[in-house]
């Protein structure tokens, strides 16, 4: 059973400090209180709330770390920007990748190992592995099989079904499904089989029924070490309903804001070409803020491994599969009924067939070919695109298409399928171009320039041969009025690594050295690169026992 | 100076005004299409204006458009939109918005002036050519669609159309419809009757439209569409699709046989006549896949093509690791 966390405090720790000194007893009542002399120093603040352990975000790897630390006796406070938790956990398929031998492989008479875990991350041919920090991979291979039965423990519940993949090795049978959340009300993308919904309503609820305060609405704001670049992490900042408050963890802070490509600024440390036209899935839901690099950043931590996250494999950045939209990942579709759907404002036009659209970039040239959707696509699409101005990222790229494709493609290019600023038609190529109002299109595209391109691609189309890009067999002319453009740019998803951290999940400052109360996992966190749960799930867990089980001083 | 006093020498002098555009103007129009304006009047005393007229005045003196402050806030009056009919004629015209000197409340207003400049632009014109097949037999008639547009809407009812083949020479010209295309504003079309040359391979030909007699200017426009001329057919080719391991038709693929375009029917069989030959023989459908193979046409043939289903891919690929898919 955890201790409970603390309401606003009616005794500062100002005012116990002025007791204790008026009466005598100065630091020395303060070390016997638990307070070091540099918490000491810190004793100005006035804490709002109090817990053991803090934890920022009340996503996949959040949530783990709550009950991780619930589990070890720890009180625990959660924060939580968003109007409800989840992150990006609850628009998840809810596919986990986790093995090492544990029940369900059992069951299934898979053959997995920790060392087969090791095995897959550490692999010296594949980009994703290369770069990983063994010391990671040892830890998280050591604990997958724990962290699954953990789940277990917590309600989480499985489909049963085992699917492929999970391995750098893609392996089989590492890889379990969660069961959707069976309240449609509290889902954020209803009828999309987001099974994730499942994994962190049962953590929420075990999280809730161990006496876990989740402040939603709260966003942190600053990370309260005892100095600048020294001493023990004490609380947190949080912003809600335009004040601040503060909340004091007595054994730790847990940040796991779900990673940074959200954050344009941040998300550039790594490649430059991120300019603010991409796009980031799991949004207008999850932002995907950096908060925790940054905030974590801002009190001396240090990234790890940062060539994970450009490694150029795994789903870093994508190929939109749903184009008229802003946000046009994967399988996510933020359908009417969403919660979000007013921020979503369209569900998009899904493609089936890539033959049936050219791309072209904010000049209206083609640059690729539109069937492939590799990093060669992606690098194409952000290369220069000729504006002065702008001489980082690709600019917007929109997909291009006829009346015939429409019908072929079975679309209904109107909202809510469409959003009018991600989306345009027009009679002719040219009044199409003019009519693009985006606010990422910063210059009209040329008209002339559009309808070269699509003339020059027709040409294409009745040769066989595209010899511009050599798009194989171009299907279809785009010739039969009205003409579309629909908002085609690439879209940003798994943040690959993050902040260093040692095997128990403790964030490493510049100098190498442990920041003492700091903890962060999930997309947060450098040095593996696996996508989404399997990652967050044993980081947030391992997190949790260890600030759980901590003294309010250890470090 | 007492209270009283004050406002007594504040209600003596005439409020100074400033009128401001609520947002930046287009600084070029279509001539004869309307200028939309918001404009927001001021007086450093935050008088409550409204009702008052705010009036848009030529060089030669005259109103070309009026409207009313409707709105107050933060010390500023607003109007709603409100438009006037911007000159005909291609150039640069300036006009100033006024607000007339007048009494509120007790309180007289001074006048406030802001002069506006605009160009105006002849319509920009633009093209669309669908319905060309390809190929095309030589010297054998086919048939082209043709619209046209304009930038404001203009009807083109009428308005001619050429057909320019590489020398620029004119070989067919067509007057646009009077009824514009279905989902579009104002694509005023037409059809065109043409013919293949008497040379085979491909193809290109020009649209030119030069719209005159019109009431406004109006630019031209241009626009290309080609096809593949070729020998007239010898042979019947027919190709059967079906699955590979049921043999099940696959209706509405696309054959393609070099320049030659086919679609299977619900047999899944396209016909393709064609002259004596080597083609290349593709087979396209979504979900669908096969090799391309070489085919010799040196008499009728039928050729059965079998199509490989692909699997649907996993709902959640880019979430699980595929390094054959990423990399």
């Amino acid at each position: 059973m955890s201790s409970s966390p603390e309401g606003p405090n009616p005794v500062s720790r100002r005012r116990f400090l002025k007791t204790t000194v008026a009466n005598g007893t100065g630091i020395a009542a303060a070390a016997a209180a638990g307070l070091y002399p540099r918490e000491a120093e810190a004793a100005e603040i006035k804490w709002d709330r109090t817990a053991d352990v803090v934890v920022v975000g009340a996503g996949v790897s959040g949530l783990a770390c709550a009950c991780a630390a619930l589990d070890a006796g720890a009180s625990v406070i959660m924060i939580e920007e968003n109007f409800d938790i989840g992150g990006r956990g609850i628009m998840s398929g809810g596919s986990i990748q986790l093995g090492g031998g544990h029940s369900l492989q059992k069951k299934y008479g898979t053959k997995d190992s920790a060392d087969m875990i090791f095995a897959d991350w550490t692999r010296h041919d594949h980009p994703a592995s290369r770069y990983s920090d063994r010391d990671i991979v040892r830890k998280f291979a050591d604990e997958n099989a724990a962290t699954f039965e953990f789940l277990l423990a917590h309600g989480v519940q499985f489909t049963g079904r085992e699917e492929a993949g999970g391995g750098a090795s893609t392996n089989s049978g590492r890889t379990y499904q969660t069961v959707e959340w069976h309240v449609p009300s509290q889902l954020v993308a209803p009828h999309r089989g987001r099974n994730g919904s499942g994994l962190v309503r049962r953590l929420e609820e075990s999280a809730r029924k161990a006496g876990a305060q989740i402040l939603l609405k709260h966003s942190m704001t600053k990370i309260i070490r005892e100095k600048p670049l020294s001493g023990r992490v004490l609380g947190v900042t949080a912003r809600t309903m335009g004040k601040e408050i503060n909340v004091r963890a007595k054994k730790g802070v847990y940040v796991g804001t779900g990673g940074n490509c959200g954050n344009v600024n941040f998300r550039r440390t790594f490649d430059p070409r991120l300019t603010e036209e991409y796009q980031q899935a799991c949004a207008p839901y999850a932002r995907q803020s950096g908060d925790a690099e940054v905030c974590a950043m801002a009190i001396g931590a240090s990234l790890w491994a940062t060539a994970l996250q450009t490694s150029e494999s795994g789903a870093a950045i994508t190929k939109t599969a749903h184009i008229g939209c802003q946000w046009g990942y994967g399988q996510l579709v933020i359908e009417t009924d969403s919660p979000v759907f007013h921020l979503a404002r369209a569900t998009g036009l899904t493609v089936a067939n890539w033959q049936d659209v050219i791309m072209v970039n904010q000049t209206g040239k083609r640059f690729w070919n539109e069937l492939d959707g590799s990093y060669n696509f992606i690098a194409a699409a952000m290369a220069y695109s000729g504006d002065p101005d702008k001489l980082n990222g690709g600019g917007p790229i929109w997909a291009v298409f006829d009346s015939d494709a429409v019908v072929r493609e079975r679309w209904n290019p109107k909202p809510p399928n469409v959003d009018p600023l991600y989306f345009a038609s027009g009679a002719t190529l040219k009044e199409l171009a003019a009519n693009i109002n985006n606010p990422y299109q910063k210059r009209p595209m040329p008209g002339a320039a559009l309808q070269e391109t699509v003339e020059r691609y027709n040409s294409f189309v009745t040769s066989g041969v595209d010899s511009d890009f050599k798009k194989p067999k171009p299907m279809y002319k785009i010739e039969k009025p009205p003409f579309y453009a629909a908002w085609a740019t690439p879209i940003l998803h798994d943040s690959l690594t993050g902040l260093r951290v040692n095997t128990d999940q403790q964030v490493i400052d510049i100098f190498g050295k442990v920041i003492p109360g700091l903890y962060t996992g999930g997309e947060s966190m450098g040095g593996l690169a696996q996508h989404g749960l399997g990652r967050d799930l044993v980081s947030g867990r391992l997190a949790g026992i260890h600030a759980g089980k901590s003294s309010p001083s250890s470090t | 100076m007492s209270d009283n006093g004050e406002r007594a020498d504040e209600n003596a002098r005439p409020h100074t005004t400033t009128v401001a555009l609520s947002r930046p103007l287009d600084p070029e129009v279509d001539a004869g299409t309307e200028i939309v304006l918001k404009v927001k009047v001021s007086c450093p005393h935050g008088c409550d204006l409204r009702g008052r007229a705010v009036e848009v005045v030529a060089s030669d003196g005259a109103v070309v458009g009026t409207s009313r402050l409707a709105e107050f806030a933060d010390h500023d009056n607003e109007t709603t939109e409100f438009a006037f009919t911007a000159p005909q004629e291609v150039g640069e015209y300036s006009w100033t918005v006024v607000f007339p000197k007048g009494q509120a409340e007790d309180l007289e207003h001074d006048e406030g002036l802001l002069p506006i400049t605009v160009r105006t632009l002849a319509h920009d014109t633009s093209l669309a050519v669908w319905g060309v097949p390809s190929p095309i037999v030589i010297d054998h008639p086919f048939r082209i669609q043709v619209g046209a547009t304009c930038s404001a809407g203009c009807d083109l009812t009428a308005r001619e159309i050429e057909i320019v083949d590489e020398n620029g020479v004119c070989i067919a010209h067509a007057k646009l419809g009077a009824t514009p295309w279905d989902g579009t504003r104002a694509l005023y079309w037409t059809e065109v009757d043409l013919v293949a040359p008497a040379k085979n391979g491909p193809t290109t030909r020009s649209i030119v439209f030069a719209p005159t007699e019109l009431r406004l200017p109006h630019g031209g426009a241009s626009a290309r569409f080609g096809f593949e001329t070729v020998k007239p057919p010898q042979y019947s080719v027919a190709v059967e699709v079906v699955q590979q391991d049921s043999g099940t038709p696959v209706e509405d693929a696309q054959v393609r046989l070099g320049v030659y375009f086919a679609h299977s029917d619900s047999n899944g069989v396209a016909r393709v006549a064609m002259p004596e030959g080597t083609y290349s023989l593709d087979v396209l459908k979504t979900g669908f896949e096969t090799p391309s193979r070489v085919l010799d046409v040196r008499e009728d043939v039928t050729v059965k093509v079998e199509v490989v289903v692909v699997p649907a891919e996993h709902p959640d690929a880019y979430w699980l690791f595929d390094p054959a898919k990423r990399i």
